[in-house]
């Protein structure tokens, strides 16, 4: 009634401040535009209405009343063209009565009713105009320009409530994001395989993730612990020392004890907040290098090994030439000390050549070459060889079952079987039997060397295939074993996909069995 | 009565020319395969010398050292240590662990003989 032909100024202030107040109770956009176009066909008894906001330089339709939803929906006007988009374009308020001529005001969206007359304003937020409201009278009353400003004041409320919907809508957006931001650090925070700890000024734990739980072996909720009960070997000054200052890092592997075994842990240190002079914490990343300090100690022990190994040959081959050198000793003494230095020489020899095998084997470099191995020929021949060097021993072979064909690098089988049967000559001071057993069986050939020698002392059974592993005995001097036949036998072996042992029955002799795996269905397929 | 020399080696061959290289000072050279018989030998024997190697089973030649410097029975032993190990931090540690001399293998058997040579001297000018 206010916004009808003839409200009086007082009666506008109260329905501008119901639309205020109507509007003031909801931030969501799509109520707001409900609320101004009903309101606002309400006052100036429009018959029908529509608010058309700006998008990508187009009006599209919002909200509108006595328009069917298909055009409501497919209507996109460009700015500057009709009604709407004039006032969009310029900004400025138009009143239309009557027939339109003017071809600027086309009416571009198709209708059944005969519009008389159309009020319709620009509504503007502070970057602009972002749409336009339009009322419209279909039956003869038609708007006057009166009614303008009142118009303008109902549009500039209705702005108003719409930008701030906006900006809600906005703010809203981006907590949201922000929160699943902050989600997503959170799941990386939680699930790095790498420890994080971070503790406050005063050193106390302030957030910690699953990883340090777990590294730091903490089963109930840390934060709020000292840093100092969590890692007790960390002076909590050194490390804020250190990570002080622009670019300052803390960096040091500590040990950890637990019943678990040891760990070491390699901690990374660096200052928490923007300001490095004055920071608000320290982050502790927490790193696991017990598996690389383990490589590390065990290639350096290796290397330690191999020099020694490689040192006592040649001792013995460089002392003996120098005495001889130096000294006169009469000619059986001196065949004594050049056969010793000849043997010294091979062994040299030998050790350089299973070095090369093993460092070959184990970085994976060596390519077996499979070719089919007759394995109880393989071992008569290995055998025969023994028996010529060894009088001392009786080297025999058993062949049980019938042998499946085997495919398989024959070189290095040999290999295995030479170092099996001299580790049997070598721990057997007093000689005797030497039996080797080579049984066809379902899954494959079993071979075994047994011998009558001083045998594994049981505790020492699992290190035999150590490299450089010798079971102490003070009964035999070490003549002349490189300590890496029994490794080089396993790689082989584990290589060709099969399994190597050793038992000490009644730790009296030795017997090392090995189990070849073979492809026994193929052939009797193919041949079927 | 000659004095006597202790070779603490497990390897055969380095035993003998330990032997050979010190067969002109007419000293009796007594063997021991690994530490603990070392240190047994050493009670036993009482040698004016022990030549010691660092890498051997069971007891090795840090601990043999240790041990017989503890013994008062033993701690008069001339102990001359000899190892591949050529780390400066081994040597220290020889020094500290009371040994009188460190010889890397390497050695030459000329260069033992003449360290064994100016102990030698030294305990015969002591028995003077």
């Amino acid at each position: 009634m206010v916004g009808g032909q003839e409200s009086r100024p007082r009666e506008q202030l109260a329905a501008l401040y119901e639309i205020g107040r109507a509007l003031n109770s909801t931030l969501e956009p799509d109520e707001v535009l409900d609320l101004i176009l009903g309101m606002t066909l309400d006052l100036f008894q429009a018959d029908a209405g529509s608010i058309m906001l700006i998008q990508d330089d187009h009006l599209r339709i919002r909200r509108a009343r006595g328009l069917p939803p298909e055009v409501v929906e497919n209507t996109v006007v460009p700015l500057g063209q009709g009604i709407a988009g004039w006032v969009a374009r310029t900004g400025e308020m138009l009143l239309l009565n009557g027939r339109i001529e003017d071809p600027r005001f086309r009416n571009l969206v198709p209708r059944q009713d005969e519009i008389s007359s159309s009020l319709c304003t620009p509504l503007r937020s502070r970057e602009g105009v972002i749409g336009v409201m339009m009322v419209r009278r279909a039956g003869s009353t038609r708007f006057s320009r009166s009614q303008l400003d009142f118009f303008a004041s109902v549009a500039d409320q209705a702005s108003l409530a719409l930008e701030n919907a906006r900006l809600f809508q906005s703010e809203q957006e981006r907590s949201r994001q922000l929160a699943l931001e902050q989600q997503k650090f959170r799941a990386i925070f939680r699930d790095m395989a790498d420890g994080v700890l971070v503790v406050d000024l005063g050193g106390g734990v302030t957030h910690l993730n699953d990883a340090a739980r777990r590294l730091l072996g903490l089963h109930q909720d840390a934060p709020g612990m000292p840093l100092s009960e969590v890692l007790p070997h960390l002076p909590l000054h050194v490390v804020r020392q250190a990570a002080s200052g622009p670019g300052g890092v803390f960096e040091a592997d500590i040990k950890l004890h637990s019943e678990a075994g040891n760990t070491v842990l390699r901690v990374t240190a660096t200052s928490l907040g923007a300001d490095p002079v004055a920071p608000e914490g320290l982050v502790l990343l927490l790193h696991d290098v017990t598996e690389r300090v383990r490589v590390e100690r065990m290639k350096s022990e290796f290397l330690s090994a191999v020099s020694h190994e490689l040192k006592t040959p040649l001792t013995t081959v460089s002392g003996f030439l120098e005495l001889m050198l130096n000294r006169e000793y009469d000619r059986p003494r001196q065949e004594q000390y050049l056969s010793i230095s000849l043997t010294e020489a091979q062994r040299l020899q030998r050790l350089i050549e299973d070095l090369l095998t093993l460092s070959r084997l184990e970085s994976g470099q060596f390519r077996l070459q499979p070719a089919p191995v007759l394995l109880d020929q393989l071992a008569a021949s290995v055998l025969a060889g023994f028996s010529e060097r060894y009088p001392g021993f009786h080297f025999e072979l058993r062949v049980e079952g019938e042998l499946p064909p085997l495919e398989a690098d024959g070189d290095l089988l040999t290999q295995v079987l030479v170092n099996l049967v001299s580790n049997s000559v070598k721990y057997s001071p007093d000689g005797g039997d030497v039996r080797v057993l080579v049984r066809g069986e379902a899954q494959g050939i079993r071979v075994s060397v047994e011998d009558q020698g001083i045998g594994i002392p049981r505790d020492k059974i699992p290190f035999v295939f150590d490299r450089f592993y010798r079971v102490d005995n003070s009964l035999t001097r070490r003549t002349g074993g490189t300590g890496l036949g029994l490794a080089n036998a396993r790689y082989i072996v584990e290589g060709h996909g099969g399994t190597i042992w050793a038992e000490s029955p009644a730790e009296k002799g030795s017997r090392f069995t090995f189990v070849l795996p073979c492809k026994r269905n193929e052939v009797g397929e193919s041949e079927a | 009565m000659p004095h006597r020399i202790l070779v603490a080696d497990d390897e055969a061959h380095i035993v003998e020319l330990v032997r050979v290289s010190l067969e002109e000072f007419g000293v009796e050279v007594l063997d021991a395969p690994d530490g603990e018989a070392a240190l047994a030998a050493a009670r036993r024997h009482q040698p004016e010398i022990l030549l010691l190697d660092v890498m051997m089973p069971r007891v090795d030649g840090f601990e043999v050292c240790r041990r017989l410097k503890a013994d008062p029975l033993t701690r008069g032993i001339i102990v001359i240590m000899f190892t591949a190990k050529a780390m400066e931090a081994d040597r220290q540690r020889a020094r500290e662990l009371g040994a009188q001399g460190y010889v890397t293998k390497p050695f030459s058997p000329l260069q033992l003989a003449s360290v064994v040579r100016e102990h030698l001297r030294g305990l015969s000018s002591a028995d003077e």
